[in-house]
Formats: structure tokens, sequence, C-alpha cells
């Protein structure tokens, strides 16, 4: 059959189910793909086609023998190489887990074994999920995965294979981590869906922690309705994570009249959003009136917080690093450059083992944690991200909308190499560290493409505490109405063609 | 009345980067070091926006609106067993982690 790399996760599923289709088949469309791509895309770490035939095998066993297959039968997923996946390479793309191989799968790719996905490989993505362009990657041979709509482009990060092998077509949909906007941002880039779930609603039990009060996984897909069905599978309490919850459902529904969203005007310092990503918005902002949605504008100078956002993003996420990697020391696993004290090891080890942008964020966390600064640096961001917890709460909540809309981004995806420097590096993800600061669900979808780049532009849709499936309903509206970008071609991409439908 | 917090000196100087690089356990060749210490010194300052910042007149909270504390009780899952842990050591011997002395003199 021809073209099944195409296919959405919830068709491929369909089809196994009644036998349409074989799990095996499917695989091996998306290994042909990912086997013609990856040597301009770089999306994979690890990719290990004979062990995902022999998975898909065994769910084609199960359909012959008459049992019930999951939602995700067949399906094949990537997984961003900061999640477990027992007997396969956990690496985290440094140097400091090169080898390392994990013994258990952590609790997402249970729950999505349990629906019959199949594990397609790892992905790559910024060394310990730290950064926005996919460059930072110690392990890639290629310097980083490559933005399959426009090879010169960065894909995003850090959740960069991700989302370019969803986009190139060699997953339909695939796992990734998000603790600033690494689902978000690299969706954005790639022109696919990428869904941060509210904190607490899918376990990060195997995930490599970076930020634990802010890591979330998720999916990122081509369409909303494949990001939904991987959610659905991957979420839900685990007593294995003491940080997963239950939590109260809130009705989707399917009609959009009496909807309230806020469109979050960036008028401040340092937020604008380039002319082409604004006329995107605008025009996306437009189309949601048309479909129903009552829209009104709020500022974001008024909320008297956001531009203290990014810095106590910066802050918080750092010392949490600082504290969380401090594991990474030579002595229990992953590298050791031998030292004649425990001390002179440890920093042999890191020193070595650690890239720059690790290192960069373990001294900045290990600053903001020193005694001198502690107050008025890590106390103070904390008061920052309470009161910003409090303004969504406000504007969600108490003034009864059901979303907060702004671009993913403020720019589509730079050029390789473009941003060197750490602070404007940063200012890639001003957009998406709002929602992760106040562990809301956000949504990132494509909304057309921008006029000059003709690159895919995004829109982000934030919503309540667990309102996931409002988000969801909402995006599958706005994206009926507008299109799905289409599988990428790295080779149209060379001659200036992209598709959309 | 509150006063504001006396202006500290110079948020990350090279004296105060050399304190800090110690503190986190990381060793950096001399070009790391004049690469990161003015790029941290950089950041330092930028964050430095946040005591300039007056809050909103309420303390830092874990949530935005007043919930119940739920107690989860964790079920830690099997952990690894001491062959499956040594076989990811760096170095093991006799079955412990190896490691150097704490001082040198010991």
């Amino acid at each position: 059959m021809k073209d099944l790399h195409r296919l959405a996760a919830t068709e491929i599923a369909r089809r196994v189910r009644r036998g349409d289709v074989t799990a095996e088949e499917v695989v091996r469309a998306c290994l042909d793909r990912a086997r013609a791509t990856e040597p301009e895309v770089h999306a994979f770490l690890h990719l290990d086609g004979d062990a995902a035939v022999e998975e898909a095998r065994a769910v084609d066993g199960r359909r012959r023998r008459g049992e019930d297959l999951g939602p995700l039968a067949g399906v094949p997923v990537a997984i961003k190489d900061n999640l477990a996946v027992a007997g396969r390479p956990l690496t985290c793309a440094s140097r400091m887990l090169e080898g390392f191989v994990a013994p258990r799968d952590a609790a997402v790719v249970e729950s999505l074994r349990a629906a019959d996905a199949v594990i397609l490989g790892k992905a790559d993505l910024d060394e310990f999920a730290m950064g926005s362009s996919g460059e930072h990657s110690a392990l890639s041979k290629a310097g980083g995965a490559r933005n399959p709509r426009d090879l010169e482009r960065v894909p995003g990060g850090s959740s960069s294979g991700s989302a370019a092998a969803v986009a190139v077509g060699s997953a339909p949909v695939a796992l990734g981590s998000d603790t600033g906007g690494s689902l978000r941002q690299p969706a954005a880039f790639c022109g696919a869906v990428g869904l941060k779930p509210t904190w607490g609603r899918v376990s990060r039990r195997g995930l490599v922690a970076f930020a634990s009060s802010l890591d979330c996984v998720g999916p990122i897909a081509r369409s909303v309705d494949d990001a939904a069905v991987v959610l659905s599978v991957i979420e839900g309490r685990d007593p294995g994570d003491a940080t997963s919850v239950e939590w109260p459902e809130e009705a989707g529904g399917s009609r959009l009249e009496g909807w309230r969203v806020g469109v979050l005007r960036r008028d401040l310092d340092g937020w604008e959003a380039s002319e082409e990503m604004e006329r995107s918005f605008a025009a996306a902002v437009g189309t949601l009136r048309e479909m129903g949605c009552a829209v009104d504008e709020i500022q974001a100078a008024e909320l008297g917080v956001l531009e203290v956002a990014a810095p106590c993003y910066r802050v918080l996420s750092a010392a949490e690093a600082s504290a969380n990697l401090a594991r990474f020391d030579g002595v229990r696993y992953g590298l050791r450059v031998p030292g004649e004290t425990v001390e002179e090891l440890h920093r042999r080890s890191r020193g070595a083992g650690f890239g720059a942008e690790v290192k960069r964020r373990i001294i900045l966390g290990t600053y903001a944690l020193s005694a001198e600064r502690r107050r008025d640096t890590w106390a103070q961001a904390e008061r920052v991200r309470s009161a910003l917890r409090r303004s969504f709460h406000r504007l969600l909540q108490e003034e009864g909308r059901h979303a907060l809309v702004l671009p993913t981004t403020p720019t589509t995806a730079f050029a390789r190499g473009e941003r060197s420097e750490p602070l404007a590096m940063y200012a890639s993800d001003l957009y998406t560290l709002p929602a992760s600061l106040a562990g809301l669900p956000a949504l990132s979808l494509p909304c057309g493409r921008g006029e000059e780049s003709g690159l895919p532009a995004s829109l982000q849709l934030v919503g309540r505490p667990f309102g996931e499936s409002l988000l969801v309903c909402l995006g599958r509206a706005f994206e009926d109405a507008t299109g799905r970008e289409d599988v990428a071609t790295p080779e149209a991409s060379r001659d200036g063609v992209a598709g959309r439908t | 009345m509150p006063t504001d917090p006396p202006d500290p000196p110079r948020p990350l100087g090279p004296d105060a980067f050399r304190r800090v690089v110690r503190l986190a356990r990381i060793e950096l060749s001399e070009e790391e070091e004049r690469e990161l210490a003015p790029q941290l010194g950089e950041i330092a300052e930028w964050i430095d926006e946040l005591r300039r910042w007056k809050g909103d007149g309420e303390e830092a909270r874990d949530t935005a609106s007043r919930t119940t504390e739920t107690v989860v009780r964790e079920r830690a899952p099997a952990g690894l067993d001491r062959a499956e842990a040594l076989e990811r050591a760096p170095e093991a011997d006799d079955g412990f982690f190896v490691a150097p002395p704490i001082r040198r003199d010991e």
C-alpha cells in the first residue's frame, strides 16, 4: 500500500484493527521513510528497525488470535531520548550518558505498549532537554536535527528530533517533554501539533528530570486528533510518580457558541513578534471569530508580571536543573574521568560530560541557590510564579474565558547558527514560558505560513487546569477551518515548495 | 514600611563566577571560562530584573486558588537489583561502586 507513512495515527489504528493493513507494513513504511530522509533530517539518535518490526509482528499476532487491540494498534511512535525504553539507549543526547542502556520502560512507554503502539526509535534533542533550536545535541553526528520544511533552518527544541520525525513522516506521532516550551516550539517550527498537558496529568516516571516543577511529557502529531488520542493513552495517575494526579473531567463539547477566548496582546518591551507572525496570528484570530468564539483582548502589560516571566523561568528551571543533574557525578553511572579525590572525579567527569548549555544552566542554578542570592533570586522567582498563576487563574476561571491565545513563537523557524548568544536563544521561548510557569495545558497548532519566509506560523491555545478536552475541541475546529500541514518533503523544501492541505 | 534591600555588588564578577563554578563541581578549561564567564555575567544581570519587581502583595503559593492538600501515598516500584545497578557503574568491584577517597591524604 502506497504512502502508508502519510496516514494519521487514528487511521493507522483503525486499519490495523480491521485487518486492512498489518502493523508490520506500517512500521516498514515508516522505516523506509526514515531511511530516505535521515541522511538530511537527522531526527533520530537510535533507530532500531529490527526491534520495531518484531514489536509490530507481535501486534499482528494478537490480531490474528482475535484479541482486541488498543487505540494505538500498530502506530509507530518516536520517543525523545530523555524517556526510558527498556533495553534501548537512554542518552539525553549527552556525552555524559553515551552508551547508557535503560533498565526499565518509562510509565508513558508502558502505556503506549498497553495501547499496542510500536516503539520506532529514540529521537534527538537538545542535551538534557536544554535548548530551543535542536543545535545542542552532543551526540548527533550532524550537529542536531534539521527542519524538514527547510533544511537550513532549525527544527526548534528541545524536542527537535520528535518534531522533525513527525513532520517528515518517519513517525505519525512522537513523545517529547516540555519544560518551558520544548513540545510546542519545535512543533510550531516544523508545522506540527504539540500538546503540553497540565502539570500532573501525565506521569514523569522514567523521564530524566530537568526541572521537576515544570517538566511535562506530551505528544507531537500532525493533527489535533492524533495528539489527543496519544494524550488519552499516556495520561492518568501513576503510583510510581507522586506528582501525577486524578482530575475532575471537564466536558469538551463540540459546539463553539458561547466560547470566550482572550487574545494576549504582547505590548511589552522585547515581546514583539515578527511582522509575518503578527499577520498570520491576526488571520487566525479572525478565524476564531468566524467560528463563533467571543474574542476579547488582554494587555500583557496590565498583568504586571509577564515582563519578568522569562527571568523567572530561567532562575527556577536552572535552580532545579542544578539539583537534578547533581546525580551525574561519575560514580553511579555515566561518564567517569578519573581523579585522585571524589571531588576531582566529580569535577572532571562533569566538565567532560556536559556540553556548554548544560554547564551554563547548572552554574546559573547554583548561583541562584547560593546563600547570598537565594532570597532575591530564587525566592523572588517563586513569588513571580505565584503571581503569574494568580493572573492566569483570574483571566481564565474568574473572568470566564475558556482559553487564552497567542502565537507559539515570536518568529518562524530561524536559520542554523543564527542565535549563538544565549540571551538571543532564550527569546524564542518567550510565549511558551507563561503556561509552563502556571502549570496550564497549552496546544500549539499551525496557522498558515509566514508571508516572507514561507515557513509554518503557529497559534497557541492556553487552557484552564485539566482543560485539555476544551483545547482539543477548539483546536480541532480551527484545524477543520484552516487545513493541516502535509508531510514535509525535504527535497521540495530545497526547491521552495511545501504542502498544506 | 518595608524598605528596598541595598543594591548588591555586580551580580556575577570573575571571582564570584569561579566560586560558583567550584560549587557546581564542574571543571572548565581556560577557553570555556573565557567564553562562559561574560555570558553568565550578562545572564545574571538580566535576571537581576527580578529584584526590581515589586510584587502583587501576595506571598508565594503552590497554587493560584485555595485547594485542599492531598497526601498521595507513593508506591515505589521494584528497584534495580545489585547486579543490574552495578552493570551500569563506571567502575565496580566486589559488589560495590568504586570511588576515590574523599580527601587526597586518606
